[in-house]
């Protein structure tokens, strides 16, 4: 399991939240699981960490929630909604301009 | 049913002024999340100790939950969020409902109040009777 949080990580979490959620609606577990899934558990989120990202951006308009009974239990879904996806093409953007940056910096000759 | 753990996280970030709604779901997700978890476990053979002391480690510490819903203003209380209008508005506010405190009051302790009345009654009814017989014997001696 990869180690959690480190300060470089901030904003990682929406990026792949929004991402997953752009595919269909989920619930925390789900996501946490998803996260570990995709990312071939190279990025591991501390699991309780997720609710308060999802509530935030469920407050800034970009997710929205409901409840569903499921397996007698009662599941809050999360679904993107149009000014979520807009946020995650600009944080996509963001990311691949700060990838790009890195990229070339790697591959760049050392001067040292 | 929330564990002892959450109802702790829940009373601090209350007292530190986060909404009340995000704090209610946040517990109740976190209680989810974390059955969840203890049933993966068992899936995997651990026993149901085992299994709930791995779900708390992986959901994380009371410290690093908490610290998560501080660090957004945007889950806090307007009050705690605009804390110079909250103390322009609110004593406005408490001056403004005053008068409609004993209304409230009433509405609240409505039952009471009814009992407290037909008590009332009833002890005027009483006395007005005995004032009645009173009257007839003093009349009639």
């Amino acid at each position: 399991m990869g180690q959690t949080n480190p300060p470089f990580m901030s904003g990682v979490p929406e990026l792949l939240l929004l991402r997953l959620l752009a595919q269909r609606e989920m619930y925390g577990y789900e996501l946490v699981k998803s996260i570990r899934l995709v990312t071939d558990e190279a990025i591991s989120l501390g699991e309780g960490v997720i609710y308060p990202v999802l509530h935030g951006l469920e407050r800034n308009g970009a997710l929205k929630s409901k409840r569903k009974a499921v397996g007698g239990r009662t599941r809050v879904y999360y679904s993107l909604t149009a000014k979520g996806k807009r946020r995650l093409e600009r944080l996509q953007q963001d990311w691949n301009r700060i990838q790009s940056g890195i990229n070339a910096s790697l591959d760049a000759p050392s001067h040292a | 049913m929330p564990r002892p753990h959450f109802d702790r996280l829940r009373d601090h970030l209350l007292q530190s002024g986060v909404a009340s709604r995000h704090v209610i779901r946040f517990v109740s997700e976190l209680s989810d999340h974390h059955e969840d978890l203890e049933d993966e476990a068992m899936q995997y053979g651990l026993c149901p100790e085992s299994a709930s002391t791995q779900a708390s480690d992986r959901i994380g510490s009371d410290r690093v939950l908490a610290a998560g819903m501080l660090n957004r203003p945007e889950l806090k209380c307007w009050f705690h969020r605009y804390p110079r209008l909250a103390s322009l508005l609110l004593p406005v506010a408490y001056v403004a409902i005053l008068p409609l405190a004993p209304v409230f009051a009433g509405i609240t302790n409505a039952t009471a109040i009814v009992r407290w009345c037909a008590c009332l009654m009833l002890s005027a009814v009483i006395t007005a009777a005995m004032l009645l017989v009173m009257h007839f014997s003093i009349a009639l001696s």
